[in-house]
């Protein structure tokens, strides 16, 4: 035995997902964590931390601390709103796994909640300016709007250096459909191909729309505990072995540094050597992969595939269903659905717990499930395992 | 969400509406700051100023707008990542002439129009 888990993954809970209104980020974030909570075989005395996740373009009165009164949780030992954009979700089970570990709490729920599909649709949530020249209003000046046009910018770096294409783009458009396809829970499930995807109209090139991540409106909710805790409980526990983060910020931009090159690189050594395993030993992934070339560049940045070769990697069908290293096996956020970080982390426990039905991955010894903020300035990653002991 | 503007970024973009691209350069070793490297302008006794670019720079990316998001600006448009002479990179709009297509590499120089800074594709 090499290694012992630092804490567990035992409850897992979902509010409705929906594209529709269906009720506030706040009503959505406490029937999670309701459901969580069930699933965990506990009860609302035994939480004694509660960690949120608001999204970053939300309001944060939208799921304030006050989540508290409405599920009338009076133990708490630890309280804390995480706030790292699109690695929170992530952080939120790391610091959960910390302080469980000092003892200072022994059952924590996280959360994360948002409602950005309005009646007027999901697009025009995610048209915001994002501040990456380091001059505030630069961006809104320049017209460069969008979360997308910020990743495709990075996109075409990648490209512009290593020559991958937009068929590979599209190539993991459709590897995450066929698996999205298995999927009841997913929201995009017709059958894609490669001509589908090209014919799709371009919203900021080289960025189609299937190259975009496909919003919804719901809360997921996980309960981290003790792992001996966790044994006890109705489902199988899902053992947190390695946990890294990495935040180089919009370090490309500062004409002094490789953008290319992100924290993920750190996060991922971090976690691999917390665990005592190599990138080698992972054996199916689910990256934060808001638009296609986020999950390509994650391949590579986490030590999977060399840089430059992930694109190809996902063209020749490793990442699809069938393949040598399972991606996003619930879709991602691409065809499953885009909750932020709680998309990968809730597939990880799914997949863990060896419940995935028809997607379910052959080998679930080691998960990689990664959260990334910002335009690629903020990451995380925790490494996931049905077994308690890796060897 | 709401813009907050500091000094810093007022200054800047005082400087590109009276058609000026300033970058901040450190006066003691000439070295240019990129833009994100907002630190020196309260520290006491900074050797940091905002110094005129030569304003040419080469093409490291580009995004073509094809949806619009805002009304002042009809599509499609390009905005390009330029990184400039002096080292810093530069995120602005970048115009198109005749059909010459952009690409990654191109030298460009700074212009100004209605709406601020623009690159233009520049032959040297």
């Amino acid at each position: 035995m090499r290694h012992k888990p630092i804490a567990a993954i035992a409850g897992l809970g979902f509010s409705e997902l929906s594209r529709k209104p269906i009720g506030t980020s706040r009503e959505l974030a406490a029937a999670a964590v309701e459901a969580a909570i069930a699933d965990a075989g506990l009860k609302k005395t035994d939480i004694d931390g509660l960690l949120i996740n608001r999204s970053p373009i939300a309001d944060p009165d939208e799921v304030p601390l006050r989540l508290q009164n409405d599920l009338q949780l009076r133990n708490l030992g630890l309280l804390a709103a995480i706030d790292s954009e699109g690695s929170s979700a992530v952080q939120m089970v790391q610091y959960a796994a910390m302080a469980i570990r000092q003892g200072m709490a022994k059952s924590v729920v996280c959360v994360f909640s948002d409602t950005p599909v309005k009646a007027s649709g999901g697009g025009d949530s995610f048209a915001i300016a994002m501040p990456l020249t380091g001059v505030e209003g630069w961006e809104r000046q320049q017209g460069f709007l969008g979360a997308s046009a910020a990743y495709a910018l990075a996109a075409r770096k990648h490209m512009a250096r290593y020559g991958t294409t937009q068929h590979q783009l599209g190539a993991y458009a459709v590897s995450c459909r066929k698996w999205a396809a298995l999927n009841p829970q997913a929201f995009l499930r017709k059958p894609l191909s490669i001509g589908d995807y090209l014919a799709s109209p371009m919203i900021v090139a080289p960025f189609r729309i299937l190259d975009c991540c496909y919003p919804v409106n719901g809360a997921v909710a996980i309960i981290v505990t003790s792992v001996r805790c966790a044994v006890n409980g109705p489902h199988a526990p899902v053992y947190i072995h390695g946990m890294g983060q990495g935040h180089r910020g919009r370090s490309g931009l500062h004409g002094d540094d490789d953008e290319l090159g992100s924290g993920a690189q750190q996060a991922a050594r971090m976690a691999y050597k917390s665990a005592g395993v190599v990138a080698a030993d992972v054996t199916a992934c689910q990256f934060y992969d808001a638009f296609s070339y986020v999950g390509i560049l994650a391949l590579e940045e986490y030590g999977l595939c060399k840089p430059g070769e992930a694109g190809s990697y996902v063209a020749d069908g490793h990442t699809a269903p069938g393949g040598t290293l399972p991606v996003n096996t619930g879709g991602g956020h691409l065809s499953g659905f885009y909750l932020q970080g709680v998309t990968p982390l809730s597939e990880g426990v799914i997949q863990v717990r060896g419940a995935g039905g028809e997607r379910q991955v052959v080998n679930n010894d080691l998960l990689l499930v990664t959260g990334s903020g910002g335009c690629l300035d903020y990451h995380s990653c925790v490494l996931l395992s049905p077994h308690a002991a890796l060897h | 969400m709401q813009t907050l503007y500091d000094e810093y970024d007022k200054e800047f973009l005082a400087f590109v509406g009276n058609n000026e691209l300033r970058i901040p350069v450190d006066t003691k070793t000439g070295k240019a700051l990129g833009l994100h490297a907002r630190s020196w302008r309260k520290v006491t006794g900074s050797t940091v100023q905002w110094q005129r670019a030569k304003g040419t720079g080469k093409v490291i990316s580009y995004v073509e707008f094809h949806r619009q998001y805002a009304e002042d600006f009809p599509i499609p448009y390009t905005v390009a990542l330029v990184e400039l002479a002096e080292g810093p990179q530069l995120l602005a709009r970048l115009a198109h002439v005749g059909d010459d297509e952009p690409e990654v590499g191109m030298a460009v120089s700074a212009r100004f129009d209605s709406k601020g800074l623009i690159f233009h594709p520049f032959s040297q």
